[in-house]
């Protein structure tokens, strides 16, 4: 089984499993150069998430489309995939959930941040934020174009 | 299993007509089957493809290019369960321990079964066709009942394994509901310790049936062949079932290896 331990700020010594986006895609939409790659889009899932949430309580299917919509199509996710991260993130602490109804009349599941969450959230800023830096530091020094 | 639920062209074709929840409610059937996915988590996943159903329909697609479009981006059954497997672990858990639990006490039940009908069988045929269960040279003469017996024996035992084989692959839906019901019934949980227990009591109460059947002369012969049978059950399964669990062990690892494209 694809299980991997990943360490998130919110849970101390990551030695919870966690469930990964994306890594048993059976299909591959991942191989396009402009797309991210599996392992990206499993790893940058919980700071999405935490973010998306951090403006304020949606739904899954929501939470899905704004990424594509913010990412321009190139984070695809297999969208099923994305409850048990949220199952996850629940039990974790740093996300709840609440059934309501929506106005379609249907019920849906709505998810909002937690304090933990808020916390996590500043964690995975500091490390997408030294990571990027370090790269852009980098890339301009040795002028690499895209 | 098959893949159901990634493959919903199969749910279409013997349909003239195509309707949204009908074709619902039959991915969500392959789902609802197995341990891996709570009610919860199916609930979440139905309105999540309803809303995306719902967008495609708005964005231009037909009712049924839209369902088949949302199945396929919320992704195949397979891959589904293998997910939610990593948060419901307690889950698939207790439902392979209720399965070994199931199977530990059918077996039982089964082989006390299979002991009494075999003995009735062929004791009381025999019997009733004139043999004597001779008392001297007792190993030698009770050896041709004994082979009658152990025969009867795994007779009575493959028809039983057989025949729960076939109840529990066919009639699974039937099953399920009779066991709902059971659950939820105190006199029948109590029929479900009773009858076991009374199938054992009926079991160790053949003595003295036999003894008021039969003349004293012949339970002692009745007795050894019945000794000699239960060895060699004894010893028929005790090579046989690790030689199938070898087999079917064999067979599972073979498939759980990727296929290579050149033998």
């Amino acid at each position: 089984m694809g299980v991997q331990n990943v360490q998130t700020p919110g849970r101390a010594g990551g030695a919870v499993v966690k469930p990964e986006m994306g890594l048993d895609k059976p299909n591959g939409i991942m191989h396009n150069a402009t797309m991210l790659s599996r392992e990206l889009v499993a790893a940058s899932t919980v700071p999405l998430v935490l973010s998306i949430l951090g403006e304020g309580e949606t739904y899954g299917y929501a939470l899905i489309q704004r990424v594509r919509e913010l990412s321009g199509g190139r984070i695809e996710w297999t969208e099923g995939m994305l409850y048990p991260v949220l199952h996850w993130m629940e039990e974790a602490g740093q996300i709840k959930s609440e059934w309501r109804e929506s106005d379609t009349g249907r019920k849906r599941k709505y998810y909002h941040l937690c304090r933990e969450g808020r916390e996590a959230l500043q964690g995975e800023r500091e490390q997408w934020l030294t990571v990027h830096q370090t790269l852009t530091r980098l890339w301009k020094t040795k002028h690499v174009s895209i | 299993m098959a893949d159901g639920a990634s493959n919903p062209d199969q749910i279409m074709e013997d349909k003239t007509r195509f309707d949204l929840n009908t074709a619902v409610e039959h991915w969500l059937e392959t789902l609802r089957r197995s341990p891996e996915i709570r009610a919860e988590n199916l609930a979440e996943l139905e309105s999540h493809l309803r809303d995306s159903v719902a967008e495609w329909q708005r964005r231009g697609l037909g009712e049924e290019e839209a369902f088949v479009l949302a199945g396929h981006r919320l992704g195949g059954s397979m891959a589904l369960r293998q997910e939610f497997a990593k948060i419901n672990q307690s889950r698939v858990w207790l439902h392979r321990g209720l399965w070994m639990l199931v199977g530990i006490q059918a077996w039982a039940l089964l082989g006390t079964l299979s002991h009494l009908g075999a003995a009735a069988v062929t004791v009381g045929g025999l019997a009733s066709l004139g043999f004597k269960f001779r008392e001297p040279n007792l190993y030698l003469s009770a050896l041709g009942p004994a082979s009658g017996l152990t025969l009867t024996y795994l007779a009575f035992l493959a028809a039983c394994v057989t025949g729960a084989w076939w109840l529990v692959r066919r009639k699974e839906t039937g099953l399920r509901n009779a066991a709902d019901a059971v659950l939820h019934r105190p006199l029948w949980v109590g029929g479900f310790v009773l009858i076991p227990l009374g199938l054992l009591v009926l079991n160790f109460a053949q003595f003295p049936f036999l003894a008021f059947w039969f003349p004293r002369a012949e339970i002692g012969g009745i007795m050894a062949s019945k000794s000699i049978a239960s060895f060699a059950e004894s010893v028929l399964l005790t090579v046989s079932l690790p030689l199938l669990t070898v087999f079917l062990a064999r067979r599972y690892v073979a498939s759980c290896r990727p296929r290579r494209a050149n033998p």
